[in-house]
């Protein structure tokens, strides 16, 4: 459960990113924030875990208030997938996904490189699901092709089976096959396993095709937020639609 | 106005054939130019390149009998004669060896009877008497060969410890002097002055001083060249850490990790094959250095270089620096491939 009550962010060069956003995201949903570039869904999603402070408001994550003291206890509990996969390039396919339990791993193990059996299962396990073989799995990222990449993201993300997990435009870099693979894999971690899924997306289409609820952002402010079929052509244009036209 | 300094003009104000099309290089560049020509002719006159420029092309003329005379070419002449052949044996005469025993030689040893015309003064008469002196020597053809290698291996040790010494204090001065690291302000910038610190002072001259403190012998060496080279290594991994890809860090931060942990999970991998290159050039550096600051009795071949160099035996010159090119070629070889194993 995510609770944004009255959200504001101004950068220190006086963009508002985000202006008054009030929302409620419960367990099991997967609900995707749509809107052009610069329109705050990428700060939204980053005060959720903390990498992107409001500069006022009061914002809820798994029922607790997320501020300074509770920040890194919030973290453990929310994952996320990046446009850019953000994964380590040198390391292998198994190490990346294991380093979605980077903060809960004892610290000599992380030093060490020497992570938990049982961990070490699971990643092969969750690899396994993503599509990815056991030679890819002790490949180098590097070596890997984008969608490829990205499915190792997500089994990043999902590793340590987190009660909430973010999505920044996971697709926006992969071709139509990869990306329909992507937002099925999160509606069923939201649906199988009552994880609360928030994805930023461009694409209506695929909004429509795997959202359980749309939020349509314009300015930083909530223009939209309803079923995908409440979001007809008309109000789907005017999200989209340039400053002044 | 320079056309750079001119407003972008707007989109589809006019066609490409019309666009300004500014020069490559500008007034500035060739004002610098100029700037920069003068500065090098003023320098040059003061660290004497004209007169090198000179005797140099007077010595190529002599070496291809264009000039009679050439001082450059006589003396570096002089020098490749008196180093050629290279000394590789050690000839000790008996009677300076300790408890020698004529039955139990060194494996490839012989004894050879030399004689040799010495003058004996009659401090009564005051007459001189011209005398035969029958000495034994030792002779070990590569004697002095295994005496340089030896030498050489102490060197290479220092350079080996020096190195590992730089690498273990620049380690965590990395941490404190990268900007996006160090825990605040202070510690940043200790551990900057430090690392700049032991950047400016020349091993030479930390060498030095500590002979000073340690005595001759190879820990003066070692700590010169570590403290020296941590200088080095401290900026290189702290500039490495500050320049890693960001996104990778910032994805593992995102899920509640300490400096710490991010730093061994997303930016070790990063920086490790930059590092390897790093140390690896150290360490040929280091072996080079140890040579030399051994030369101030700080251990290893530098110290047997300064001997030799001192009493004119420039045979025994030679093989030192053949011994020490022949390393320094192997070092070479051998820390490109260790750089093409594991640098991928």
């Amino acid at each position: 459960m995510i609770e944004f009550r009255d959200i504001h962010k101004r950068y220190a060069d006086g963009t508002r990113a985000v202006d008054g956003v009030s929302l409620s995201i419960p367990e099991s949903q997967f609900c995707v924030l749509l809107g052009s570039s610069g329109a705050g869904k990428s700060t939204l999603l980053k005060m959720i875990n903390g990498m992107v402070e409001p500069t006022s408001g009061e914002l809820l994550v798994t029922s607790e208030a997320l501020n300074g003291k509770t920040r890194s206890r919030i973290q453990r509990r929310v994952a996320m997938i990046h446009q850019h996969f953000n994964l380590v390039a040198r390391l292998s396919v198994e190490t990346n996904i294991l380093s979605g339990a980077i903060a809960t791993v004892p610290a000599w193990r992380i030093f060490a490189g020497a992570y938990p059996a049982e961990l070490r299962r699971r990643a092969a396990l969750l690899a396994e699901e993503m599509g990815l073989s056991e030679v890819q799995f002790h490949r180098r990222c590097a070596d890997l092709s984008g969608g490829q990449q990205q499915r190792v993201g997500i089994a990043r993300a999902f590793l340590l089976q987190p009660p909430v997990v973010l999505a920044d435009e996971p697709v926006a870099s992969l071709d139509p096959a990869t990306s329909n693979g992507v937002l099925k894999a999160l509606r069923h971690t939201a649906r199988e396993n009552g994880a609360t899924v928030v994805c930023s997306l461009h694409q209506v289409d695929l909004a429509r095709a795997f959202a359980d609820r749309i939020v349509g952002m314009r300015d930083g402010r909530v223009v939209f937020d309803g079923s995908p079929e409440a979001l007809d052509t008309t109000a789907s244009e005017a999200l989209y639609a340039r400053a002044g036209s | 106005m320079s056309p750079t300094q001119q407003p972008i003009p707007a989109f589809h104000a006019r066609s490409a054939r019309e666009w300004s099309l500014p020069p490559a290089h500008g007034p500035r560049f060739f004002l610098t130019l100029v700037i920069v020509a003068l500065l090098v002719l003023w320098s040059g006159r003061n660290v004497e390149m004209d007169r090198m420029l000179v005797e140099t092309g007077g010595a190529l003329a002599h070496s291809v009998g264009l000039k009679e005379e050439s001082q450059v070419a006589e003396g570096a002449g002089a020098l490749l004669q008196a180093m050629f052949p290279p000394v590789f044996s050690l000839e000790t005469a008996i009677d300076r060896i300790d408890d020698f025993d004529p039955d139990r030689l060194p494996l490839f040893s012989r004894l050879e009877v030399r004689e040799q015309l010495d003058v004996e003064i009659n401090y009564e008469t005051l007459e001189q008497n011209i005398l035969v002196v029958r000495e034994e020597i030792l002779v070990q053809p590569l004697g002095y060969l295994v005496l340089v290698l030896q030498k050489m291996g102490e060197t290479l040790e220092i350079g080996l410890w020096g190195t590992f010494i730089a690498v273990l204090l620049s380690l965590p001065l990395a941490y404190f002097s990268a900007r996006n690291y160090s825990p605040n302000r202070a510690s940043y910038f200790a551990a900057r002055g430090t690392v700049s610190f032991f950047r400016t002072i020349p091993e030479l001259i930390s060498a030095l001083l500590l002979v000073l403190a340690f005595g001759f012998g190879p820990i003066a060496g070692v700590l010169a060249l570590g403290l020296h080279c941590t200088g080095f290594l401290g900026k290189f991994y702290a500039e490495d850490i500050e320049n890693a890809e960001r996104g990778p860090q910032d994805a593992l931060r995102a899920l509640g990790a300490g400096r710490l942990r991010v730093l061994r999970v997303a930016v070790i991998p990063q920086v490790l094959p930059q590092y390897i290159a790093y140390t690896l050039y150290i360490l040929d550096r280091n072996v080079r250095m140890a040579a030399v600051i051994g030369i101030v009795g700080a251990g290893g071949i530098g110290q047997e270089l300064k001997g030799r160099y001192d009493v004119f035996d420039y045979g025994h010159v030679a093989t030192i620096l053949l011994v020490l090119f022949v390393t320094v070629l192997l070092l070479d070889h051998l820390s490109a491939r260790i750089r093409a194993r594991i640098i991928r």
